[in-house]
């Protein structure tokens, strides 16, 4: 479908009138308006799980360098030996830094794909995060809460601005984890619920099969389809119009015709085969390393490009260390995993940038947490205190720098910024005060930020 | 206060002197602009903001402090926390929090609280504001004695009457029996009832045949499958562990039985709770007793757990407070948990009554833990410790073996054809180890800690921030109508708290439960935030008629059969869904209940019925768990479904506004999306009942004349016959060359689609 089809569809399409008021006994605090100018319409937020070494990749620390196996004292986190003082070996990076792009960025040689594109970037170094395991962690870069029942980031979205194309669900998630939080990662908790995120699939599926489920019938042929619709709508019409207390049954009744509407439209837009082959050749689609997540970034450019407000790109697995969580063999094992994103990610920057819509499309980078400078043997432990998460698009500074973590990359030092800060300039940036994009449940107003959180307006174009 | 007096006053004399100007030129020239740059915007009346409870825009305001207690003590900068703060010393206390200051502004902030913190910045009430948090809202409604005696009304609809009628609205007739029937039939059972019992109270439908039939629902088994499904809501039951690193834990059927079992019994829901929190410390004639007493406390043990958090003291207290959260909603319609950080901003409960309750739940085993926590599992009285640690061990097991299938199954899907085999081989094995542990007698439950600890206020609910000791017992603030009793040294207190609860002088215990039951039956409460009978929850809209009925339970020993009698044999629950008369503004939204409101069936009820109607559904009690492959092709009902606090649930359960395990949920929420939609149109589940249900008509009804077995289709769908318009729809189908049951699948899948079969008329 392409623009003026999507444009339509949202003007008149009969789909619209349905969700209209399957959205009329919801909350007006938040409202569709903006509470500011919003410089972004969308978000993709590309999600690295498992924690990828910001000091092997985008935080190129020198002092690290240099001090290959010299010993380290840091807190202990673990369970075992939480608040022990603990001794370590630093671990200089495997791979060698070079500067890139006008900006100068030093990238390490894992990501080659998004050093030529770093002048889009903008890097935040002095990220930090609560929880220390893959799930509490997961589940606060999601939701801003390690174990709470807490709405997604993509359902607030959804919730303050409402949908771009009536006839798609405005929060998609491209192949979730089943762990790690599974589902609660994209729920809308305690917001209504047609603000959860619908899964296209899930970790560990190939991206070919997966679909929103119950898309499509294929038990009976069209035909029958066909009579069973008409004779479902007359029916559901003579019903309605025959009860008393319509106005719930007619929402009812109307969510068939969204449904019909979706069937038909929504299919199209998975379908990859139709994109021109350079397309499909810029992101990896037809390289085997990279195009399971070449095609979830193919698909999540399409999402948008059809009014998709928030969709999560999960490079994700099922496993109790997931992706990118070397513990042991970082050398080995990394390198794997950084090939598999790096020319999808990068072409998604160049693509968007091509149809300009990076403009307005806001496109996050990060994992749940990032590694230690220090080494478990040959591999790097969690580290939620520093790491590196990348924004690029609509309203941030392109090849920018901001914060720094210490000299070896252990703690975040400058320019702090905490998950929470994450939320609320995402927040920012789509027009929403993370201080007044509130929901009332169980008898007070909750907040994607509870009671924390700064926008870091210091990256802020 | 007088290390304060004392300050102010030695500032004051100071103030003339050189010394005092030489201060206060430095704090004007290095403290004042540095705070207002860098702290007012979270600390100060100004910005409207006092982050941790902390305001730094008066002296006043520094030496009292937040959360954490006073922030500055004048002349010793090692002991104020703020200094603490500035210099980033401790890692959970840094400020500002983006940047730490330069060094030579810390060493300015600490020589000014060396040289006595002088500082001319006026009083701005901080501490008046503070202490008044919790009077005047205890005369709240809620809070108030329950009416016992004197009521105006001598039954339900004598107060529901008088109101219709001081708004000048007229009541709506009697609902056609047929309509009547199938509400009866659902609310009490969650099934359809057949064509014949249909055409039996068609053609006598007198109140006594009403309250036989009633009667005879409510001594079925399905009652308590029905009514046990609403508790289970409320225990946020489930199979799963949750949080981040779930695992199985089939054992937690023990649990769904004890709560179907006890709304079978009629168990008195005042000895239902004190099972259930405090089932372990009650006595017990026999082993039998003892073992379900036990197997009740799993209420308090069933919550998500964050199990890999690796801050254990911090996942203890999570997992209190998810207790006390889940107790304090169900049980009293009350937000405790807000009081865990703060006194609760709306109602009239303190940190240190939460911190009472907490202790109680502190000094009760839950976990066992390591990098992976485990949840713990007792043995039930009468097994040998032999058989127990077998059972803790396949616990273990499961753990292991649920992962292995799910991991094989997601290869499989991914292509990996070979890790079928390996899949079968585990299921069994699995299907060996479910129906062992049928027999394993252990369960999830309380038991107190072997030795007890002092608990302390938890400053913003932070592990490591302790403020002040307390002792453990029930609220002592909060419901002082209700006296807390003496909790020994040797007991964790829930048995006291649980006394607290049922004690008859609590005004909260039973007008939240009733209001609960009535919610069930009328689609919503009389106070409608059925979780919230707090100041920022809904006022009653009879406030007379929810005393009357809380009194009234209590008096009949808090039997909830009696209690649903009551309300089923009312004539406003009888009523049409058809309103009489509709005036303007006046009760739109039906509070008044002149005519019943209509309601959409629950997805329990929906799947249980498409299976009744196709022949299909297995009535059979399930104590074990059904293997989670047979989630989406079971016959069972729906309620032993294994229920997961992970992706993977009943698809119809899930897309038909099944509750997150993960919390506790009061009322289903009633959605209508397009999800659903293509679930019903397109989903191998409902084109394969439909077939069914087909074939199921042409053997059972195979006497019948086309026409008779259209009517009799609408029977078991609709618990009605077809009005004319609608026949007239399906009439032309029966006369297609299309074979019989293509034709009568197309027809099945259609009533399956449409809204009368949704909703209850």
């Amino acid at each position: 479908m392409n623009r003026r089809q999507a444009l339509k569809t949202t003007a008149c399409g009969f789909g619209s009138l349905a969700l209209s008021s399957l959205m009329a006994g919801e909350s007006k605090s938040a409202g569709h308006l903006t509470h500011h100018l919003a410089k972004a319409k969308r978000v993709i937020f590309l999600f690295m799980h498992g924690g990828p070494s910001h000091v092997d990749t985008f935080d190129y620390k020198p002092t690290l360098q240099k001090s290959d196996k010299k010993e380290f004292n840091y807190t202990g986190f673990r369970f075992e030996n939480r608040k022990a003082s603990e001794k370590g070996k630093l671990m200089a990076s495997p791979w060698k830094f070079k500067k890139h792009g006008e900006c100068g960025k030093y990238v390490s040689s894992l990501f080659p794909h998004q050093a030529k594109i770093v002048d889009e970037l903008c890097f935040m170094h002095g990220m930090h995060t609560e929880g220390i395991a893959h799930g509490p962690s997961t589940l606060f870069m999601h939701t801003g809460s390690t174990n709470q029942l807490r709405p997604s980031v993509g359902s607030w979205i959804s919730y303050g601005l409402g949908t771009e194309n009536k006839n798609l669900p405005s929060f998609v998630t491209l192949h979730p984890p089943l762990f790690m939080g599974g589902q609660r990662n994209y729920g809308s908790a305690f917001l209504p619920s047609h603000h959860q995120g619908s899964a296209i699939g899930h970790a560990g599926m190939p991206v070919e099969k997966a679909s929103i489920k119950f898309l499509q019938d294929k038990i009976r042929d069209s035909k029958t389809q066909e009579e069973h619709f008409s004779l479902l709508a007359k029916l559901n019409k003579l019903q309605v119009e025959k009860s008393s207390q319509r106005g719930e049954l007619e929402t009812a009744m109307k969510s068939f015709e969204l449904a019909a509407a979706m069937q038909t439209e929504a299919p199209e837009l998975l379908e990859l085969k139709n994109e021109p082959e350079y397309i499909k050749e810029l992101y990896g689609v037809n390289n085997k390393e990279t195009q399971q997540y070449g095609k979830m970034c193919l698909m999540a450019r399409r999402l948008s490009e059809a009014g998709v407000r928030f969709v999560q790109v999960n490079y994700s697995d099922n496993q109790n260390t997931p992706r990118f969580d070397q513990h042991g063999n970082i050398a080995r094992d990394h390198p794997a995993h950084c090939r598999a994103v790096d020319q999808p990610v990068a072409a998604l920057i160049q693509d968007l940038k091509m149809r300009g819509m990076l403009e307005d499309t806001l496109v996050v980078w990060s994992g749940e947490f990032g590694r230690t400078p220090y080494s478990q043997g040959t591999g790097r432990d969690h580290n939620p205190f520093g790491f590196t998460s990348w924004m690029a698009g609509a309203g941030v500074k392109p090849g920018f720098s901001y914060g720094t973590t210490d000299e070896v990359g252990y703690r975040a030092a400058d320019g702090r910024v905490h998950t929470r800060d994450l939320h609320a300039t995402i927040l920012h940036l789509l027009g929403l005060d993370h201080e007044k994009l509130t929901h009332r449940h169980a008898g007070r107003d909750f907040r994607l930020t509870d009671t924390e959180g700064h926008v870091v307006r210091e990256i802020l174009a | 206060m007088k290390n304060l007096k004392f300050n102010l006053l030695a500032f004051y004399v100071l103030l003339g002197s050189s010394l005092a100007s030489e201060k206060l030129a430095f704090f004007e020239s290095n403290i004042r602009p540095v705070l207002i740059k860098h702290c007012y915007k979270c600390h100060s009346i100004e910005s409207g903001k006092h982050k941790g409870g902390l305001l730094v825009d008066s002296r006043e305001a520094l030496l009292t402090g937040g959360d954490s207690g006073p922030s500055i003590v004048p002349g010793k900068s090692e002991q104020s926390l703020f200094i603490k703060a500035i210099s980033y010393k401790d890692l959970d206390l840094q400020m500002p929090e983006k940047k730490q200051l330069p060094e030579q502004v810390i060493k300015d902030f600490e020589k000014w609280v060396r040289d006595g913190a002088v500082d001319p910045r006026e009083v701005k009430g901080v501490a008046q504001k503070r202490a008044k948090m919790v009077d005047g809202r205890k005369n709240y409604w809620s809070f108030q004695s329950i009416k016992k005696s004197a009521f105006t009304q001598k039954t339900i609809d004598g107060f529901l009457n008088q109101k219709i009628a001081a708004v000048g609205l007229t009541k709506s007739a009697k609902a056609k029996p047929e309509s009547l029937l199938r509400r009866l039939y659902f609310d009490l059972t969650g099934l359809p009832p057949t064509p014949e019992e249909i055409q039996n109270f068609k053609s006598s439908p007198t109140p006594e045949n009403y309250e036989r039939i009633a009667k005879s629902l409510m001594d079925s088994s399905q009652f308590g499958e029905k009514w046990g499904r609403f508790w289970l809501d409320l225990a946020r039951y489930s199979e799963t562990a949750g949080g981040g690193r779930s695992y199985p834990i089939p054992i937690t059927w023990r649990y769904r039985s004890y709560v179907i079992d006890s709304f079978n019994q009629d168990k008195a829901y005042d000895q239902f709770l004190r099972e259930q929190i405090a089932g372990d410390l009650l006595e017990a004639k026999n082993d039998q007793d003892k073992a379900r007493n036990l197997i009740a406390t799993g209420f308090m043990a069933m919550g998500a757990k964050p199990l890999d958090l690796q801050n254990k003291e911090q996942l203890d207290l999570d997992h209190v407070d998810e207790q006390l959260d889940t107790l304090g909603k169900s049980t009293l319609g009350m937000t405790i948990g807000c009081a865990r950080c703060h006194d609760h901003e709306f109602d009239p409960i303190t940190t240190r009554d939460y911190y009472r309750m907490a202790a109680i739940f502190q000094n009760t085993d839950a976990m066992t833990h390591a990098s992976t926590s485990n949840i713990t599992v007792y043995g039930l009285p009468g097994a040998t410790e032999e058989r127990v640690k077998a059972a803790v061990k396949n616990i273990g097991v499961y753990r292991n073996l649920g992962k292995r299938i799910t991991k094989l199954e997601r290869e499989v899907q991914s292509g990996n054809k070979g890790a079928v085999k390996e899949i079968q081989q585990k299921r069994q094995e699995f299907a060996r180890l479910v129906k062992a542990d049928s027999q394993m007698p252990v369960a999830i439950a309380l038991n107190d800690k072997k030795k007890f600890s002092n608990a302390y206020i938890h400053i913003r609910g932070v592990a490591d921030h302790k403020g002040d000791k307390v002792e453990r017992g029930a609220p002592k603030e909060f419901l002082t109508q209700v006296s807390a009793e003496h909790v020994p040294q040797d007991s964790s207190g829930r048995l006291q708290l649980a006394n607290w609860l049922v004690a008859k002088e609590n005004p909260l215990t039973s007008r939240v439960y009733v209001n609960r039951v009535w919610a069930q039956l009328f689609g919503q409460g009389l106070v409608r935030s059925v979780d919230n009978f707090g100041t920022t929850g809904e006022k009653p809209s009879h406030p007379e008629l929810l005393d009357f009925l809380a009194s009234g339970f209590m008096q009949n020993s808090w039997s909830t059969k009696r209690l649903i009698e009551k309300i089923i044999f009312s004539e406003a629950y009888q009523r049409s869904t058809k309103r009489k008369l509709q005036l303007e503004g006046v009760d739109t939204d039906n509070q008044l209940l002149s005519y019943y409101p209509k309601r959409r069936l629950q997805a329990e009820a929906l799947r249980d019925s498409i299976l009744a109607i196709s022949g299909q559904l297995d009535t059979t009690r399930v104590d074990g768990v059904l293997p989670y492959d047979v989630l989406q092709t079971s016959n069972k009902r729906s309620i032993y479904l294994a229920t997961l606090r992970e992706e993977g649930r009943n698809h119809l359960l899930e897309v038909f506004d099944f509750p997150d395990a993960s919390a506790l949920r009061g009322q289903r929420t009633t959605t209508n999306l397009p999800s659903q939609s293509l679930f019903l149109m397109n989903s191998p589940f409902i084109i394969n009942q439909s077939a069914l249900a087909a074939q199921n008509l042409l053997i059972d009804s195979v006497k019948f004349s086309k026409e008779e077995k259209l009517q009799q289709a609408a029977l078991l769908v609709y618990g009605r016959k077809l009005r004319a318009s609608e026949k007239a729809l399906f009439e032309p189908l029966l006369k297609t060359p299309s074979s019989e049951q293509k034709v009568w699948q197309t027809i099945f899948h259609a009533m399956f689609c449409s809204v009368d079969f949704r909703y209850l008329d």
